[in-house]
């Protein structure tokens, strides 16, 4: 299935992906920021907050933003 | 909370100032690895020019950001090459009603000001380091869309000021007269403005409010309420420190010093004695005659040739040993006399 997911780290970007049926918002961490600690962004589901283990459905738009990011 | 007959409103206001897409050419992923490229060569100038001046107190700051500048660059380079090519679409009005909806919910309140074209939130009181910055009204422009890139579109308005010492203009360490200096968040809120996702946008600029960068801050944490001197490292208290222009850095008031022409402070790094009268002068100030760096008072142009000159070698009419009527050649003449020219100018330092 796919659904919109928006990345505001680094360059701020909105793709359509697939994932797997049954992905939770915590896999998709996962797999798109490995090694990074989601206590550290504020994830949104629909733009509402969400839980970890929420499954995610067709559609959705799933955006993080980070909490820790630098200003110059 | 608005009603959804003004949200709808307010959506086709958002949606008629919201500006293309950026072009290839403008892109802020280019403008972001520049930027990290740029702070790095300053953080290495800077770095220099401790080195030759002994000051040994800030080497260690500098060295790490360094460090970190080129961690920033690496990023740059990576975000670049993750980035999409296919452009996003435009929003429509109940995507942009949706995300009015979600700001309303993020912060508890959203104002807005159709006569300012303003969207207004307003964060929770910021502390960082044991420094109270107070709340922050983060205000949307939204007619600066297509005029001002990213964060360009926000003014940053401290509620409660706390503001650094000696610099009124800079309400928090990255936010000087009223404009935020996005860092790392300048690309990412480009682009959510670019989409219509306000919500993105506010929220990257108050995690930009909540977190501190000591390597680009306009003032550090750690000089907001008094700072130490860059040369002895000696501390001063609030409103008691100096600031040079020259090299950006503060200083007390024992190794400050001023430029004798122009009265700006400047530190002993940043002055140079007049070759004439040996007075302290800023490069500013200082220009070249002949081989020597003169102060203004020190020099002067001859009202016939025009060319610059010693100040002493003017007579009273202001015209140069060259150019008087039945001069005898200056024996210390500092530059030949070129043939076919009446008046031999000593040449004036460009800028």
């Amino acid at each position: 299935m796919t659904v919109l997911f928006i990345n505001n780290d680094g360059g701020g970007f909105a793709d359509h992906i697939d994932v797997l049926d049954g992905a939770t918002v915590a896999s998709l961490f996962a797999e798109k920021c490995p090694g990074r600690k989601a206590a550290d962004f504020l994830i949104r589901v629909n733009r509402l907050p969400s839980s970890a283990d929420q499954v995610l459905q067709a559609g959705d738009r799933i955006s993080i933003t980070p909490t820790k990011i630098e200003g110059a | 909370m608005h009603s959804l007959r003004r949200l709808v409103r307010l959506a086709g206001r958002l949606g008629e100032a919201r500006r293309p897409r950026a072009e290839p050419d403008r892109d802020p992923l280019y403008g972001n690895l520049q930027h990290s490229w740029d702070a790095l060569q300053t953080d290495r100038k800077r770095l220099g020019m401790a080195v030759d001046r002994g000051f040994t107190h800030c080497l260690p700051i500098l060295r790490d950001g360094i460090r970190l500048g080129i961690e920033g660059l690496h990023r740059s380079l990576a975000a670049l090459r993750e980035s999409p090519r296919t452009p996003a679409e435009a929003p429509s009005a109940s995507d942009w009603v949706a995300e009015l909806r979600a700001l309303e919910a993020e912060f508890g309140e959203l104002e807005v000001d159709d006569r300012r074209c303003v969207l207004r939130v307003v964060t929770e009181p910021i502390a960082m380091r044991d420094v109270e910055l107070g709340p922050f009204a983060l205000e949307l422009v939204w007619s600066r869309f297509g005029q001002s890139r990213g964060s360009g579109c926000f003014d940053i308005l401290a509620l409660e000021p706390n503001p650094a010492s000696g610099r009124d203009r800079v309400t928090h360490p990255h936010v000087q007269d009223g404009s935020l200096c996005a860092g790392d968040a300048a690309a990412p809120i480009e682009r959510a403005l670019a989409e219509g996702r306000l919500g993105d946008a506010f929220a990257l600029v108050r995690s930009v409010l909540a977190n501190y960068n000591p390597r680009s801050a306009f003032v550090g944490l750690d000089e907001w309420d008094g700072t130490n001197c860059s040369d002895c490292g000696d501390r001063s208290d609030r409103g008691e420190t100096y600031y040079c222009d020259g090299c950006r850095s503060d200083f007390c008031e024992g190794c400050a010093s001023a430029c004798r022409s122009c009265d700006e402070t400047r530190c002993g790094g940043c002055l140079e004695p007049c070759a004439v009268c040996s007075e302290p002068t800023c490069s500013g100030c200082l220009d070249e005659v002949g081989d020597r760096s003169v102060c203004p008072e020190c020099r002067g142009t001859c009202t016939d040739c025009g060319a610059a000159a010693l100040a002493s070698e003017l007579d009273g009419a202001g015209i140069c040993r060259v150019c008087a009527p039945n001069a005898d050649p200056a024996p210390d003449d500092l530059t030949p006399e070129p043939e076919n020219h009446p008046c031999p100018a000593i040449p004036t330092a460009p800028g």
